[in-house]
């Protein structure tokens, strides 16, 4: 049986390409998808010890983010398509208007 | 290395290489086809962990209804291409790349120093019930240590399970209702940490020995096994109450056993007092019988149609009963059942946990799924209707022109009416 050890190493390294994606994309529905594989790192972290401590709990938190993540992505994809529409561009680095 | 190891770095080295090439990829669409690819590694890695409900829905709402969503956006924005230019700010991503490697070898020392792997859960609570296979005794109460357990056990019902602190239980009965101070002493029980017993009361009515002493129902202590069970099957458990050992056989489709016949012995030997050894059967209604070990033509109790429900584990109770015509003791069949434990991580257990503990979250989620419906709706929809409170007129108090010319395209050009007369023409000098 692979130990949970590993299973936390893969989701961490799985999270650690997630974020690097989020820091240096510059589309922004690359941004997106690399919030999404984080959120399926620490779902895999969540499952991983669901198998640890035996019990479905974990299961049914990774069932809640999976919902949110379809809520976040809906709302988020619309910002995308609003912004798209004003700006003719969706580089995140050509959208600071708002800096102070 | 065994083929769980061999299949878990080679989904994950996978799952790895998926995301890093959905990172590096320069066109969108490719990026999100890894994406996807990414998805199903981690789905397969959920059934490596049990979770075989998660991973199908990891595969249909992830892989499946997110990324449809993400590929159509790409699609229609035309964004396949990743630009290419070199961003404003160079020291991001050094700064990145470190802070990357620093969180890695943070969580890297913490998982070191936490020895996961020797990690042993707790173990779950222990329960008990009790099941009332003595009918001539009626409805009771029943205490331990002088706490009332259960109240009102009717006979030939069981209670349900209800978790127990471990420890030793001196247990004490009384007819229903009646004052516990008069409890009768009925035998101790020992419960050990995660164990899941029944306290079976048997025998024993509502009358007095020759010494004068009620005639009590004994209590006999199960060890029930209510682990998972296959998804077809169910488990029986036999106990002897009678005074004799008998063994359980299969008639056959005749239901007569004929002298020198030859029939199937499921439980042989089973002594009074004692119970038989789990068995799995498949879910279906069998109809055996129980013959005393000595005469095995002699069926003395029939289980007619006795229904083996799937996933659950079935106590079969041969008892007795004094006739009331005849005051002899007749052997009677109780059926008690428990659900037995469901699969881990499929979707009954899941479900169960979901719609009873996590009712509530699950309707915020519900509601914050709403939400999102509604806003995305109202952040891509085109036009913004005008307030109320403003006044529509403005729009209609343009002058005249600049309507024709917008709706035209062109300046209208109107003679300008001559509402004077000129003066410089002079009058006809006739006067």
């Amino acid at each position: 049986m692979v130990g949970t050890e590993a299973y936390i190493i893969l989701s961490m390294i799985l999270f650690i390409l997630g974020a690097m994606g989020v820091l240096l994309q510059r589309n922004a529905i690359l941004v997106f998808m690399s919030v999404e594989l984080m959120l399926n790192a620490a779902n895999l972290a969540l499952v991983a010890f669901a198998r640890q401590w035996n019990e479905v709990d974990g299961h049914v938190f990774v069932f809640f983010v999976i919902t949110v993540a379809a809520a976040e992505v809906a709302v988020g994809l619309a910002l995308i398509v609003a912004i798209f529409r004003t700006k003719q561009s969706i580089n995140i680095d050509e959208l600071h208007q708002m800096e102070g | 290395m065994s083929i769980e190891v061999a299949l878990f770095v080679l989904i994950g080295g996978l799952a790895v290489a998926a995301a890093m090439m959905m990172l590096l990829s320069r066109n969108a669409v490719h990026s999100a086809m890894f994406l996807i690819l990414n998805f199903v590694c981690v789905a397969f890695l959920y059934l490596m962990l049990d979770a075989s409900f998660l991973s199908m829905v990891q595969i249909a709402v992830y892989a499946g209804a997110i990324m449809v969503l993400f590929l159509f956006v790409i699609m229609l924005l035309g964004a396949e291409q990743v630009v290419g230019e070199v961003r404003e700010f160079r020291w991001f991503n050094p700064l990145v790349l470190t802070l990357a490697l620093a969180l890695l070898f943070a969580v890297g020392l913490a998982l070191v120093e936490s020895q996961l792997n020797d990690f042993e859960p707790p173990p779950p609570p222990a329960q008990l019930r009790v099941a009332h296979a003595a009918p001539d005794f009626p409805a009771a109460d029943l205490y331990a240590n002088g706490d009332l357990l259960f109240a009102d056990v009717e006979p030939r019902e069981a209670t349900e399970y209800v978790e127990i602190e471990p420890g030793t239980y001196n247990l004490a009965i009384n007819l229903a209702g009646d004052d516990p101070a008069l409890a009768f002493p009925v035998g101790s029980v020992t419960v050990e940490a995660g164990q899941v017993l029944t306290a079976l009361a048997h025998g024993g009515e509502l009358a007095f020995d020759a010494s004068g002493e009620v005639l009590l129902p004994e209590i006999a202590v199960l060890a029930d096994d209510i682990s998972t069970v296959d998804g077809r099957a169910g488990r029986l458990v036999i106990f002897n109450a009678g005074d004799n050992t008998v063994n359980l056989v299969d008639p056959g489709s005749d239901g007569v056993i004929e002298a020198e016949e030859v029939v199937t012995t499921y439980v042989a030997q089973l002594a009074p007092g004692a119970a038989s050894e789990p068995l799995e059967l498949n879910a279906e209604a069998v109809s055996w019988a129980f013959v005393p070990a000595d005469n095995p033509d002699d069926i003395t109790l029939r289980m007619s149609d006795f229904e083996i429900e799937r996933g659950t584990t079935h106590l079969a109770v041969v008892g007795q009963y004094r006739d009331v015509v005849t005051t002899e003791l007749r052997p009677e069949l109780y059926r008690f059942t428990a659900d037995a434990e469901p699969t881990f991580g499929g979707p009954r257990a899941v479900g169960e946990l979901l719609f009873i503990t996590y009712v509530l979250p699950f309707e915020l989620v519900a509601v914050l799924l709403l939400a999102a419906m509604v806003g995305a709706i109202v952040l891509t929809q085109r036009q913004v209707k005008p307030k109320p409170g403003r006044p529509l007129r403005r729009k209609v108090s343009r002058p005249l022109t600049s309507v024709i010319t917008s709706q035209v395209g062109h300046e209208v050009t109107e003679p300008r009416p001559q509402l004077e007369a000129p003066d410089e023409t002079p009058e006809p000098a006739g006067d």
